[in-house]
């Protein structure tokens, strides 16, 4: 392994032997470039404030206002759509029809119907499971809603029939 | 001091004899009334609801009980505890049957009777209204309610 300092790099002045022509090509690209002077600077800069003080004010005044309206409106516009994100309108009257407690047949108004719709929901069960028993179905094939028993049909009817004043409906 | 005795007595034998017609003379006007309800319809019931009240509020209804109908056989639903307690001026009674469609009453069929306690001399007006009625499969029908009046004392 031999040290650095062995290494024999010519420098340009003492090894590189160039053509002439070349020399002088590079000798005319190698001339100093014109410095600007702080005259020349002052000049120029006062000639482009001049040009630039002729064209109207107003039209960078009235981009800035767009400006200002369409950040406004995109503001107003993400405002107005995270408040419909975050405010169901529709659903809200579905729901609340769906929601009427007892409302078993989803007609909005509670009557017999819905006391016979349970009814007939709890028969329904009641077959399906006999069914699956008989067809030694496994459990999974049949239904797991919670069939209501007669006492709740009948508590459910009796509540419907039952006179506002009442106190103790049975 | 035994005719004395006497007489208080025979007094409280007259007056307590006389006790029934007074009582009788302060519940004048009242009287009781079966109404039948009856229901028509083209299509097989096998759910329906009524109401009844009487326009002034004359009515206390005391009983109901079921129609003619075997699809119906037991009572209809109705608040009886309100009706134990005298405080039925009003009545609202229904009833559904799980049978099948063939044996569901269709036409004109009496539903239930409804036996009411009455006040005043005039004659009621009663107030009967069809609050639903649907078919076996749970779905609205066309119907109507009418009711007719037994007068009894």
């Amino acid at each position: 392994m031999q040290p650095d300092d062995d290494r024999t790099i010519p420098s340009f002045e003492e090894g590189v032997d160039l053509p002439d022509e070349l020399i002088e090509g590079l000798e005319r690209i190698d001339k100093a470039v014109a410095v600007m002077s702080p005259e020349a600077d002052r000049r120029i800069a006062e000639a482009a404030k001049a040009h630039f003080a002729q064209r109207p004010r107003r039209a960078r005044t009235g981009g800035v206002r767009w400006a200002m309206a369409g950040s406004l409106a995109a503001s107003i516009l993400v405002g107005v759509l995270f408040w419909r994100a975050q405010t169901p309108m529709e659903p809200i009257r579905v729901a609340s029809v769906a929601r009427v407690p007892n409302d078993i047949d989803g007609s909005g108004a509670v009557d017999i119907l819905d006391a016979f719709a349970l009814a007939r929901m709890a028969r329904e069960d009641r077959v399906s499971a006999t069914r699956a028993t008989t067809d030694s179905l496994p459990r999974t094939a049949r239904t797991d809603r919670a069939s209501a028993t007669q006492t709740e049909i009948d508590a459910l009817a009796m509540r419907i029939v039952a006179l506002n004043d009442s106190s103790e409906r049975l | 001091m035994t005719g004395r005795r006497s007489m208080f007595l025979l007094c409280l034998v007259l007056w307590t004899a006389a006790w029934p017609g007074m009582s009788q003379g302060d519940e004048a006007g009242v009287r009781f009334a079966a109404l039948d309800i009856h229901l028509e319809s083209a299509e097989p019931v096998a759910a329906w609801q009524f109401e009844l009240s009487e326009a002034a509020g004359r009515m206390r209804v005391v009983g109901v009980e079921n129609g003619d109908s075997q699809a119906f056989a037991k009572a209809p639903y109705y608040d009886r505890k309100a009706v134990d307690d005298g405080r039925a001026d009003r009545i609202i009674v229904a009833d559904f049957t799980l049978r099948p469609e063939a044996e569901l009453p269709a036409g004109k069929v009496r539903i239930a009777t409804v036996h009411v306690r009455l006040t005043g001399g005039s004659e009621p007006d009663y107030v009967l209204r069809l609050v639903t009625a649907g078919n076996a499969r749970g779905e609205l029908i066309r119907a109507s309610v009418h009711l007719s009046a037994q007068s009894r004392r």
